[in-house]
């Protein structure tokens, strides 16, 4: 297994100094306190803090895409493995996502605070701060607490800075006389279900879409009628303003064709097999549900999310990539030795048994044959599927030679 | 950077800032999804003095899915293979939670060497001594240890000058005695060893399996 997701040298070191987590903080003893919340706010999974935050039937609180993507693979709590856990049990969690926008700005500046009255030394910027726009993130710190912070002014990304307002918001729908802006949310509204909107904790309330639901949830129905661009785009239009929540799929129950026009109703791409466009419509539908679960203003744009979409399935394409060796003369001669040594341990009974000349040209047909095989996997897992030692369990093998 | 290369970075940090649990993580490659364990074996158990390293696999959709470990470090426990290094672990298996860290998980490791389950075993062979006869399963996981792990060893006196023959038949958990016995009936040695440890000819056991049994199975 070995993934090519960079082509320098690293090291642990430089591994760890890429992150941000709680150890930025130092100790219990000088600043009592401090690292355990930077711990409390952030998501068990995978221990950034939280975004989307929401809370299981327990109690414990995941990010909405994290718990999302754990409850696909097993339906518990992954904390304190309560059962019968799903999707439908997630309730959202605005007091924590309070809390994290508010500490995501004041990290940054108690971090500084910390530095100042501390030892002063060298800015260490991290090769973090690419265009993360998948989470919001606090400054990028290297994990060292003797490092200088830059200003927060400079560095924040995100939710935290002012330009979440001026974010570009999805192509709304001008304004028309018949909607209003939410006076909580800000979100435009139709006039007549403004109440309602505002009855749900602005949780949008829609008038007579049950009809559009249950569809839904039955599956597709590709209308054979005319016009299904301008009607796959009304739709979305209609999905991005009012932020509904997308059913799950039982695709095998769907024909190639079905699952291609839900893709196209989402305004994706179709292109792949149709295990592709299965986890493309997985994971979008798990895109599109955690981003719902984040604060009106915290949400991602559509656009955004199909970035988030692109990004996943590169990465999901390269790491699916095998490494090709091209020098393949090279190669033989890089492992010579390790395939020699698996060869020999591959067949210990034969060696002894025959002759010295046969085990000999078996010993050479079968390097070739490793040889061969190698080019697409890597020793390592050679090393694996062979025996080791002849002290292997159950094997009466070399009993029979006598 | 995805989330699966941000948080393993993060857990390399967080063993590498922890310095009481004695674990430590290293990088095999380039991969930083191929890495080397490395943790103390217990205190007040055989394994206690040595090192052990453990392969750590991370897959593409960790943390959803468990790491994949094995000892590379030769370890004689009910629960691991004594040829491949295989751990028989519910955490590795179906009992992983996402919220389990390579840091946790190799803790686990730590107090599986602590408290064996011979009732769910990887190695039945393993399993097996352990169940007759305790004592004489110590001080073969012992004497692992000490050769493989780096352990101070029982009798803290280097066995290397002693010869292979009394390597082999320690590592088995046999006794010299019941070794010679059969060799002197002009069986190789390497065979007599192997057959006793396969019919688990210790402790009690010595006296259900008759010699004509050994005999016949070395005839094999």
């Amino acid at each position: 297994m070995q993934m090519s997701t960079g082509s320098k040298k690293r090291t642990i070191e430089q591994l760890a100094a890429t992150v941000s987590d709680s150890t930025d903080f130092p100790d219990i003893d000088t600043a009592p306190g401090l690292r355990t919340l930077d711990t409390a706010l952030r998501c068990p999974i995978c221990c950034e803090l939280f975004s989307g935050p929401v809370t299981l039937r327990c109690g414990h609180c995941f990010c909405s895409l994290c718990i999302r993507g754990s409850l696909a693979q097993k339906q518990e709590c992954p904390s304190c493995r309560k059962g019968e856990e799903n999707e439908g049990h997630l309730r959202v969690n605005p007091v924590v996502e309070e809390a994290v926008e508010a500490w995501s700005k004041a990290r940054p500046f108690i971090l500084q605070l910390l530095h100042r009255g501390g030892r002063l030394s060298g800015s260490n910027s991290s090769s973090e701060s690419g265009p993360s726009n998948k989470r919001k993130r606090s400054n990028p710190d290297s994990d060292s607490d003797i490092e200088l912070v830059a200003p927060p002014s400079g560095h924040k990304t995100g939710i935290g800075s002012g330009t979440v307002f001026s974010k570009p918001q999805e192509p709304m729908l001008a304004a028309s006389p018949a909607e209003t802006p939410c006076p909580v949310c800000g979100k435009t509204v139709k006039h007549e279900i403004i109440n309602q909107h505002l009855d749900s904790g602005c949780k949008t309330f829609h008038l007579n879409n049950s009809k559009t639901a249950w569809s839904k949830i039955m599956g597709p129905r590709v209308d054979p009628g005319k016009n299904k661009q301008t009607q796959a785009k009304g739709k979305e239009r209609s999905l991005s303003v009012e932020g509904e929540a997308l059913p799950k799929v039982s695709y095998d129950t769907l024909k190639d064709k079905q699952i291609k026009q839900l893709l196209q109703d989402q305004g994706l791409a179709t292109l792949g097999n149709r295990a592709l466009c299965i986890a493309r419509h997985q994971k979008w539908v798990m895109l599109w549900n955690s981003n719902l679960d984040k604060a009106p203003k915290n949400r991602k744009s559509k656009s955004q999310l199909r970035s988030d979409l692109d990004q996943w399935l590169q990465e999901k394409h390269e790491s699916k990539s095998k490494v090709v060796v091209e020098d393949t003369f090279g190669h033989q001669k890089k492992y010579e030795s390790e395939f020699k040594r698996l060869t020999e341990e591959a067949r210990p009974k034969k060696a002894v048994s025959s002759q010295l000349s046969d085990s000999r040209e078996a010993t050479s047909s079968e390097a070739k044959y490793t040889d061969a095989t190698s080019s697409t996997s890597s020793p390592v897992k050679l090393l694996s599927q062979s025996p080791q030692s002849p002290h292997h369990d159950g094997d009466n093998n070399e009993i029979e030679v006598l | 950077m995805d989330a699966r290369l941000r948080r393993v970075n993060k857990e390399i940090a967080d063993c590498k800032n922890d310095k009481a649990s004695g674990i430590k993580i290293e990088l095999i490659d380039e991969s930083p999804f191929h890495l080397k364990g490395i943790f103390p074996g217990p205190e007040g158990t055989p394994y206690a003095g040595g090192t052990f390293l453990v392969d750590i696999i991370i897959p593409e959709s960790y943390p959803f899915q468990p790491v994949k470990m094995k000892f590379i470090t030769k370890v004689y426990h009910p629960n691991v293979s004594s040829a491949s290094g295989a751990i028989c672990l519910d955490i590795l298996k179906d009992a992983w939670s996402p919220v389990l860290t390579l840091k946790s998980t190799l803790i686990s490791l730590q107090s599986l060497l602590c408290s064996p389950e011979p009732n769910d075993p990887q190695d039945a062979e393993v399993a097996k001594h352990f169940t007759t006869s305790k004592g004489s399963f110590e001080d073969t996981a012992t004497y692992w240890t000490q050769i493989y792990a780096g352990g101070p060893g029982k009798k803290g006196v280097s066995t290397a000058s002693s010869g292979d023959g009394k390597d082999e038949v320690a590592m088995a958990g046999l006794e010299k005695a019941h070794v010679d016995q059969f060799e002197a009936l002009g069986f190789q040695r390497g065979k007599v060893i192997d057959v006793l440890r396969r019919l688990n000819y210790r402790g009690k056991n010595v006296t259900q399996i008759s010699e004509d049994r050994v005999v016949e199975e070395l005839l094999k």
